[in-house]
C-alpha cells in the first residue's frame, strides 16, 4: 500500500524532521553529546610526583629522555571515568590534577621507554578512595636505585674504548672491555636444535643468559649443515642492554651525534639500507659503515618512529 | 522618526547584525565543506596511488617472492575454485555494499550540510533585510548620517561579505599560490632536516640508499605531494565555483544564485523577491 501526501504536507513533515535535526545539532555543538560535571564543587586535588631520581639519570642521551616518561592512570571501579597523567622530565616528574570526582579508584602505573631509559618504578597504593575536600598525594619510586645507577654507570665509556678505533672490535659491556670476537666466551649462546641451515644462509642466535643480546651465524659451505656448525660472523646488540663501542656509541644515540658529516661520531656512512625517512613510522633505517682494511662491517639500525640507534650489529670481515 | 526610536533602531540594527555574523559564517563554511566533499574521489585517489606504488615496491624489492606468492595464489584459485568464486562472491556483496554505505554517508552528510546551508542562510538573509531597511529608515532623505556610524556591526557585516566575496573570487590563484608555497616549504623542510642531522645534502644523502629504495622514496612524494595539490587545486576550482554563483545584490546583499550546472542551490529560486529585488522595490511593494 501506498501513502500519498499532498504537497505542502510532505514539505512540513520534511521541515519538521530537519528542524528537529538542527536544533538537535545545535544543542549538540553548544552543550556536547555527554553531560559534563563542574567537578570543581567537590574541591579535590591529587599530586603525582616521582621521588627519588638519581642524578645519574641525566646521563642517559637526550634522545631517550625525551621518550621517557612515567605515567599513573586513576581509573574508577564503577565507572569509565580515568584520570592518567604524565610525569616526565618536561614537567619536573610532577604533575597534580584539581577536580577528581569523589569515588574509589584503581591506581595503574608503568613507564614510557623503559626499554631504553631502564627507568622503573613502583607506586605503593593500589587503590585510593577521594573524598570531598581533600588533597591527596601518590608518589612513585624508584624501584631499584641503586641498579638503575649502576646500569647508567656501565653506560659511561672508559678512557681507553674512549680512544679506540671503531673497528677494533672492543666494546664495554656491563661496565668490561670484551672482545666482539671472543664473545662466545663471555656469554653463553645455544643454537636451534634441529635448526639446518642452507648454503649461504643466515640467523641470529640469542643469548641466553643476557638480554639483548645475540650472535650471526652463517653456513658457508656449500650444503645443508646444522645452526651450530655454522660459522660465527658477527654480533648484534638490541634492547636494553648496556653495550658501549668506541667513542661513546651506544642504543639510543641520536642520528646527528652518529652521522653528521663533520660533528658526527661517524660521519656520513658508506651506504644505507630500509628506507630515507628516519624518525616517521614507515620503515627502519639502517646506517652501514664499513673498514676497508679489516672487512669489519658495523650498521646502525633506526627502527621505525626512532630518532636514535635502536639495535647495532657488528659484523667481521665481510669486505663489501 | 524621534531620538528614542532612533537609538532603538540603532541597538537593534548593531544586534541582528551581531546575530548575522554566525549565520553567514555557517552558511558560507557549510557550502565550502559541501564542495570539499564532492572532491572525496580524488582523496580516494590518492590513497589507492600509495597501495599501488607499496605493491610495485614489493614486487621490484623482491620479485621472485612476489610471484611466488602470485603463483601460490593462482594455483589455490585453479584447485580451489569454488571457494574462489564463493570468496570472490563474498567480496564483492561487501565490497558493493561497502560502496553503496559510502555513498550513503557522502549522501547523508551533503543533505545535512545543505540542510544547515538551507537554514542558516535563510536567517542571515532576513537579517541582513531587516538591518538594511531599518537602516535606510534610519538616514531618511533628508537627516543626519551620524546615525548610520552608530551601525557599527551593520557596516562591519557589509565589510564581511565584501571580504568573503573577494577571496572567494581570488581563490583560484590563491590555491595555485598555496600548492607552490606548500611544494617549496616542504622541500625545504626535508633539506633542511638532512642537512641538520647528517650535514650533507638530499641528493648525496638519497645516493646512499639502493636506486629502488630512494626511487620509491622520491616516488612516495612525489604521490603525495601531488596528491595534496591536486585536492587543494580542486578545492580552489570548486570554490571558484562557489564565488562565480556568490555576487552582491543592488543592496550589497551576498547573493547565491542557481548552481548553473545542477540547480543544487535553490535558494533564488525558492524566493526570488528576497534574494534579487533591491530594498528600495521591496519597500515599494
Amino acid at each position: 500500500m501506498q501513502i500519498y501526501l499532498y504537497d505542502g504536507r510532505e514539505l512540513a513533515i520534511k521541515r519538521f524532521v530537519l528542524s528537529m535535526t538542527f536544533i538537535m545539532l545545535v544543542a549538540a555543538v553548544v552543550a556536547g553529546c555527554s553531560k559534563s560535571i563542574d567537578a570543581s564543587v567537590y574541591n579535590t586535588d591529587c599530586e603525582f610526583y616521582l621521588e627519588g631520581l638519581p642524578e645519574e639519570y641525566n646521563l642517559l642521551p637526550d634522545e631517550i629522555k625525551k621518550e621517557t616518561g612515567v605515567w599513573i592512570r586513576l581509573g574508577s571501579v564503577t565507572s569509565d571515568r580515568v584520570y592518567e597523567v604524565l610525569l616526565n622530565e618536561e614537567n619536573g616528574f610532577r604533575q597534580s590534577v584539581e577536580g577528581l570526582i569523589p569515588g574509589k579508584y584503581e591506581v595503574n602505573y608503568g613507564v614510557t621507554n623503559s626499554r631504553y631509559s631502564r627507568l622503573r618504578v613502583k607506586v605503593d597504593i593500589n587503590n585510593i578512595i577521594i573524598e570531598k575536600n581533600n588533597h591527596y598525594e601518590i608518589p612513585a619510586y624508584m624501584a631499584d636505585p641503586s641498579e638503575f645507577v649502576r646500569e647508567i654507570m656501565n653506560l659511561q665509556p672508559q678512557d681507553e674504548l674512549l680512544n679506540a678505533d671503531i673497528f677494533s672490535r672492543k666494546v664495554q659491556y656491563n661496565g668490561r672491555i670484551i672482545d666482539l670476537y671472543n664473545i662466545r666466551d663471555e656469554m653463553k649462546f645455544v643454537a636451534p636444535k634441529d635448526k639446518r641451515l642452507a648454503p649461504k644462509e643466515t640467523i641470529e642466535i640469542p643469548s641466553s643468559d643476557h638480554e639483548g643480546v645475540s650472535i650471526i651465524v652463517q653456513n658457508q659451505t656449500q650444503k645443508y649443515i646444522e645452526a651450530s656448525e655454522a660459522t660465527f660472523t658477527g654480533v648484534r646488540f638490541s634492547r636494553n642492554n648496556n653495550v658501549v663501542f668506541p667513542k661513546a656509541i651506544t642504543l639510543g644515540t641520536s642520528l646527528r651525534d652518529l652521522a653528521h658529516a663533520s660533528e658526527g661520531i661517524m660521519g656520513t656512512p658508506d651506504y644505507c639500507l630500509g628506507s630515507p625517512v628516519v624518525y616517521y613510522n614507515i620503515d627502519a633505517t639502517i646506517l652501514v659503515y664499513v673498514d676497508k682494511n679489516s672487512g669489519d662491517r658495523i650498521s646502525f639500525h633506526y627502527e621505525s618512529g626512532k630518532s636514535y640507534v635502536s639495535s647495532i650489529t657488528y659484523e667481521f670481515e665481510k669486505y663489501e | 522618526m524621534s531620538a528614542l526610536m532612533k537609538v532603538f533602531n540603532v541597538i537593534k540594527i548593531n544586534l541582528l547584525s551581531l546575530l548575522a555574523f554566525p549565520l553567514l559564517l555557517i552558511s558560507l563554511i557549510a557550502q565550502l565543506i559541501m564542495k570539499a566533499f564532492e572532491k572525496a574521489l580524488v582523496f580516494l585517489g590518492v590513497g589507492a596511488a600509495v597501495i599501488g606504488l607499496v605493491i610495485l615496491k614489493a614486487i621490484c624489492k623482491n620479485p621472485s617472492g612476489f610471484l611466488e606468492g602470485v603463483t601460490l595464489i593462482i594455483v589455490l584459485l585453479c584447485f580451489l575454485g569454488i571457494i574462489s568464486v564463493i570468496v570472490l562472491t563474498v567480496v564483492y556483496v561487501f565490497g558493493s555494499l561497502a560502496s553503496a554505505l559510502s555513498l550513503l554517508l557522502i549522501t547523508a552528510i551533503k543533505f545535512v550540510l545543505d540542510f544547515i546551508f538551507e537554514i542558516s542562510y535563510r536567517g542571515y538573509s532576513a537579517l541582513y533585510e531587516i538591518c538594511e531597511t531599518d537602516h535606510d529608515a534610519l538616514l531618511g532623505k533628508s537627516q543626519s548620517r551620524y546615525w548610520s556610524f552608530a551601525c557599527v556591526f551593520w557596516h562591519v557585516l557589509r565589510l564581511v561579505n565584501f571580504v568573503i566575496s573577494k577571496i572567494l573570487s581570488f581563490i583560484l590563484p590563491l590555491s595555485v599560490i598555496a600548492s607552490i608555497c606548500l611544494f617549496g616549504y616542504s622541500v625545504f623542510f626535508i633539506h633542511s632536516t638532512i642537512n641538520e642531522n647528517l650535514g650533507i645534502g638530499v641528493f648525496t644523502y638519497l645516493s646512499l640508499f639502493p636506486a629502488v629504495d630512494a626511487a620509491f622514496a622520491v616516488l612516495y612524494y612525489l604521490v603525495l605531494m601531488v596528491g595534496i595539490i591536486i585536492v587543494i587545486l580542486t578545492l580552489g576550482y570548486e570554490w571558484k565555483e562557489l564565488a562565480d554563483s556568490l555576487e552582491f545584490g543592488d543592496s550589497g546583499l551576498l547573493l547565491v544564485l542557481p548552481d548553473k550546472t545542477n540547480g543544487q542551490i535553490q535558494l533564488s529560486e525558492t524566493k526570488p523577491e528576497l534574494l534579487t529585488g533591491s530594498s528600495e522595490e521591496r519597500k515599494a511593494d
